[in-house]
């Protein structure tokens, strides 16, 4: 099949990319750099089958263009935290962006299989969050959940446009991937930064008090999933979590952390209080997805136990340590 | 307060036509903006003739259209939306609300100009915690339900104006309407139950009350309404600020019908429930009530009209415009 992947450069993209052409696949990546990071695509680009397009999924000229005779879109560029990545910039990119994407869809009569977040859950107090779970915002004087309502106002359209102009679509709620990719820091995922802090002997941070618990999920886990959806016709017009199980709390990951990388003395944290980041700044207490749905329904297994998928990435960041500072220098400095 | 020329989506519509006629009454240049889709000019004729009124029929996401015709306003007031698809597509609720409101904060960054954006009570959802504040949180139900797309589209059209204000420095503010009715008011059910209640109770017809008719809701009058749209306006410490407007009494859709129908003249009211399974997959709010203690500390807002005068009016206004007979009692 012919694949474009937006946000090809990123964690998901760029392992997504791996997959598909192993499979055979030929594909299309998008990325603009923003986020994503040229070496996770420079081992590719020689490769017969791949493309590469350095362009934001802004610029709907330059996606059309590419869009053509795509049978299948994989939705991944997105911006996370306003924080880093600008607040008017993230709702730009992921609202603005996803109409681009459904429209270039719509136009060339491809298939939309849409990364969303289980950040969408929000504050939900549920005991476990499913597909059907009520989406909880904090009020909008907060900027934090300009990720979540630019991601549900995604979810919606991609619906609206089936609804109305027939596009094939699936939405995967992604929850806490990890996994190689040489674009880390607190963007990448908390264990990055851990990881990294580990490593080089300093204190690991933690925001707040540590006891918010978060599901982790290992990229090959992650991926095997979103390749079930894209090899059966069951997740047409679905929305799936992908990940969830098991939660950790912040505290207990930077303890297995500092465990995996073999440091000889005692852990040493340094907690951030919240109110250094904002006065209005929210941080969910829990984060209890539930992936029973692509359990089931996709035969969908995850295989990574938390455990060894740290000690995977710990191994994977320790052999890339100097690629990682040569190129990105100021990666860490930001906690 | 100094004249000011004053930017109007929406104008045609319920709210955006009464806004006109106060703003031109307390001295002020109005600019009126309605692509007449849901608005409609019968609801502007007493004023259209008003030396500082003008009046275009141009569509809100035409954004070269709205730039230039924002030419030295000072405030954008942005009403234009298109409400919650009962019938229609999700499609043009979200993406008219979204394309509209950037056209008019990159406007207003053209021209300095404040913004103040219309948001609905609907974006506090299925939030069972009442009454509702501003710093509450908004619960939306599921993605593939499309009654959502309306509150979903106007949390984000929040988020783009508070985006704006950080990234450009343009003032803005946004306001949270709770349930309007009044004179001009949509006599559809775009306008609300109400409206739909007067119109059967002058023509005698059954009222249709979806579900069990115990949802509760507030009804906010017209003049009150715009009497916190005037006060936020020009007032410094609204920027930045999301402020409900609605009163705060809380009414059953079912004690709702029957007062329609008592005030209409009529006898024994006629009821019809409908199920809402009819909708389809449709998820209706079951309480909504504003605290509207920032507005009243910030703006010194407090509603005035309570619902049986409010409705007498509208009921009496309805009745003119429709040619409809209320009975001789």
């Amino acid at each position: 099949m012919k694949i474009l992947i937006t946000g090809v450069a990123g964690l998901l993209g760029s392992n997504l990319l791996k997959e598909l052409l192993d499979r055979g696949h030929q594909v299309i990546g998008l990325d603009d750099f923003s986020l994503g990071h040229s070496l996770n695509v420079a081992p590719f680009l020689p490769h017969p089958y791949f493309t590469f397009a350095e362009e934001s999924i802004l610029n709907i000229e330059k996606l059309d263009a590419v869009s053509r005779d795509v049978e299948v879109i994989f939705h991944l560029a997105a911006l996370k935290i306003p924080r880093y990545d600008g607040y008017l910039k993230t709702l730009e990119v992921n609202a603005r962006g996803t109409e681009h994407v459904l429209e270039c869809a719509r136009k060339h009569n491809s298939r939309v299989i849409f990364a969303s977040t289980d950040e969408v859950y929000g504050k939900n107090p549920e005991a476990s969050f499913s597909e059907g779970s009520t989406l909880v915002l904090g009020e909008s004087r907060v900027e934090r959940w300009s990720l979540a309502i630019s991601k549900i106002y995604g979810e919606q359209l991609c619906f609206a446009y089936a609804e109305k102009y027939n596009v094939p679509i699936s939405i995967l709620r992604y929850s806490g991937i990890y996994g190689p990719t040489f674009q880390l820091s607190r963007l990448s995922g908390v264990q990055d930064v851990f990881i990294y802090a580990a490593l080089t002997g300093q204190p690991i941070p933690i925001h707040g008090d540590g006891t918010q618990s978060r599901p982790f999920t290992h990229i090959s886990d992650a991926m095997d999933a979103t390749l079930k959806v894209l090899e059966t016709p069951y997740a047409d017009g679905e929305v799936l979590n992908i990940g969830g199980g098991p939660t950790i709390s912040v505290v207990n990951l930077a303890y297995l952390i500092w465990r995996v990388t073999g440091m000889t003395r005692k852990p040493l944290l340094r907690f951030i209080p919240y109110s250094d980041f904002s006065r209005l700044y929210e941080d969910p207490q829990h984060r209890p997805v539930e992936g029973s749905k692509a359990r089931y329904l996709l035969g969908h297994a995850p295989k990574i136990s938390l455990e060894e998928g740290m000690r995977l990435q710990v191994e994977w960041v320790q052999t890339h340590l100097g690629t990682i500072r040569e190129f990105n220098p100021t990666f860490f400095l930001d906690t | 307060m100094k004249p000011e020329k004053i930017l109007v989506t929406g104008a045609a519509g319920f709210i955006g036509s009464n806004l006109c006629e106060r703003l031109l009454s307390l001295g002020h240049t109005v600019c009126a903006v309605d692509n007449l889709s849901q608005g409609t000019l019968r609801n502007v004729k007493e004023f259209r003739g008003h030396p500082h009124f003008e009046f275009f029929q141009e569509d809100v996401r035409n954004g070269t259209a709205i730039e230039s015709l924002a030419r030295d306003a000072t405030i954008l007031v942005h009403l234009a939306a298109f409400k919650i698809p009962r019938y229609g597509d999700a499609y043009d609720t979200l993406t008219i609300n979204l394309h509209g409101t950037e056209s008019v904060l990159k406007a207003a960054v053209k021209h300095k100009a404040k913004v103040v954006l219309a948001s609905t009570s609907d974006v506090y959802g299925k939030n069972p915690h009442l009454p509702f504040a501003e710093t509450h949180d908004l619960y939306m139900g599921e993605s593939n339900v499309k009654r959502w797309a309306y509150a979903v589209s106007k949390i984000l059209d929040e988020h783009y104006c508070l985006a704006y204000q950080q990234e450009y420095g343009i003032p803005v503010t946004i306001l949270r309407f709770f349930g309007g009715y009044g004179p001009r008011q949509n006599t559809t059910w775009w306008g609300g139950p109400q409206s739909v209640f007067i119109h059967a109770a002058l023509t005698d017809q059954p009222m249709e009350i979806h579900g069990d008719g115990l949802q509760t809701r507030s009804f906010t009058y017209i003049d009150d309404t715009i009497d916190g749209i005037i006060r936020t306006l020009f007032a410094e410490k609204a920027a930045g600020e999301v402020f409900n407007l609605g009163n705060t009494k809380e009414v059953t859709i079912l004690d709702l019908a029957r007062l329609v129908w008592k005030l209409a003249g009529r006898g024994e009211p006629k009821l019809k429930f409908i199920s809402y399974q009819t909708f389809g997959k449709y998820e209706d709010v079951r309480n909504r009530v504003p605290d509207i203690i920032k507005a009243r500390t910030l703006l010194g807002f407090e509603p005035k009209t309570d619902l049986e005068e409010g409705l007498l009016r509208t009921i009496a206004w309805q009745k003119q415009v429709t040619g409809e007979a209320v009975p001789q009692i």
